[in-house]
């Protein structure tokens, strides 16, 4: 089913960061937010998270299930990268699942390492391997490839493609040429 | 710690005790202050004595038990109250109170309502049970809000989100919550015995001491309770670090 957003407005105070914003994510497809900073891209994501509820709208269609890679990347900071992984998966994870997913974006030799002791794109790739080992029908991405170089940038949007296949990927960029390369539908705030 | 640092508290330990045995040699007088050459040489003496072992056995054990409950009931509470704000409105009354009410008020009180033998548990529990609550609470509140955002969207059950979220939050002001009610523990059960005078107590050993006016036994037996006080909290506090480990390790 398509996930629809009918005229969905936000505010913060006396700033108005949602108007009447409507849009249309099509199931199973890729779907990029585009905007300027401050825009509400992020607020958009986060109020199909439920994190924040809209001041009125209607979104149809959004599964019970979410998937999600935040701006931040939101590892359980003394554990490894093993236990972070399991966090989410729970019995249904296994070592050899994870290696497999990690090796794919040349992080093998990392299952064992404490989340604090690796690098900033590191733990952005751990953040999205995450999101895509956990079993929903759509998965939400803020700016998903932020530091990355571009071998590493190349390969992971490759990975996402590959393991987001036949389920909705909304993802933020700012980027033109990440949406050109991973996303079916581009939508301008 | 590094080497230096130690050697420089050996150090200070042994001025410390070179000021004690000289303004004890100043005085004169046992009956004021025992010298600790006095104080070792009745140490060496005191744990031949019948019944050594099992006085500090009563005590340690009702002031061990003590600890635990306050432990246990401190978590449970501050649980329930970073859950449900009016359980921590409710709370706040009874918490100030034991905090500012002095302890030997407490103890004189709880003699109508309880034998001598488990009053020292009861204070020991009311001594514990404020601070492991007000900073299990804390570490609770100060949990970070963003990986608690993550746990809700990623649906991660109750337990989980306590095993990886919070007791690392919890990890600091649990061992400096501990480290402080262990000390207190010791030191308000000890008072409780004193005051209540159990039989086969520590705290009536003290209390003999000071009605025979016998300082080397007095002296003997406050070393005695540091030492075992001490022994405890490192005892715990390693089992505690331990137990963190073990799961930051899983």
């Amino acid at each position: 089913m398509d996930i629809q957003i009918i005229n969905l407005n936000k505010s913060f105070g006396e700033k108005q960061v949602l108007h009447q914003f409507s849009a249309c994510f099509p199931h199973g497809h890729s779907s990029c937010v585009m905007g300027q900073s401050g825009c509400g891209k992020t607020t958009l994501l986060h109020i199909l998270l439920g994190l924040e509820h809209a001041d009125s709208g209607e979104i149809i269609g959004l599964p019970k299930r979410i998937s999600a890679v935040f701006q931040e990347d939101r590892l359980c900071p003394p554990f490894s990268v093993y236990a972070n992984l399991q966090l989410i998966t729970g019995k249904r994870g296994s070592r050899e699942m994870f290696r497999a997913h990690l090796s794919a974006l040349g992080l093998d030799e990392c299952l064992d390492l404490p989340v604090n002791e690796l690098s900033g794109g590191m733990r952005r790739r751990i953040a999205i391997v995450r999101a895509m080992l956990y079993d929903a029908p759509l998965i939400l991405l803020d700016e998903p490839f932020k530091g990355l170089d571009e071998t590493t940038k190349h390969k992971t949007m490759d990975y996402v493609q590959t393991y987001a296949a036949n389920r909705t990927l909304v993802f933020v960029t700012h980027d033109p040429t990440e949406a050109e390369y991973l996303a079916q539908h581009i939508i301008c705030m | 710690m590094q080497k230096s640092e130690k050697l420089k508290k050996i150090l200070a330990i042994a001025a410390a005790l070179a000021v004690w045995q000289a303004a004890a040699m100043l005085l004169d007088q046992d009956i004021l202050l025992v010298s600790p050459l006095k104080v070792v040489s009745r140490l060496s003496t005191i744990w031949k004595e019948p019944g050594f072992l099992s006085t500090i056995g009563f005590t340690l054990w009702r002031i061990i038990a003590g600890f635990f409950l306050g432990f246990v009931v401190g978590c449970l509470l501050a649980v329930l109250a970073s859950k449900i704000r009016i359980i921590e409105i409710l709370l706040w009354p009874y918490m100030v109170t034991i905090k500012s009410v002095p302890v030997a008020s407490f103890i004189i009180i709880c003699l109508f309502f309880l034998s001598s033998s488990t009053l020292s548990v009861f204070i020991s529990f009311l001594m514990v049970l404020p601070i492991l609550y007000q900073n299990v609470l804390q570490g609770l509140k100060s949990a970070d809000p963003e990986l608690l955002e993550m746990a809700q969207v990623f649906c991660i059950p109750w337990t989980r989100r306590f095993l990886y979220i919070l007791l690392p939050r919890l990890k600091p002001f649990l061992l400096s919550a501990c480290s402080v009610a262990l000390g207190l523990s010791w030191k308000a059960g000890v008072a409780a015995e004193v005051i209540g005078i159990p039989d086969g107590s520590i705290g009536e050993m003290l209390y003999q001491s000071k009605i025979y006016l016998d300082m080397d036994d007095l002296f003997a037996w406050t070393v005695i309770i540091v030492l075992t006080s001490v022994a405890f909290e490192k005892l715990f506090i390693f089992v505690l670090k331990k137990a963190f480990a073990w799961l930051e390790k899983r």
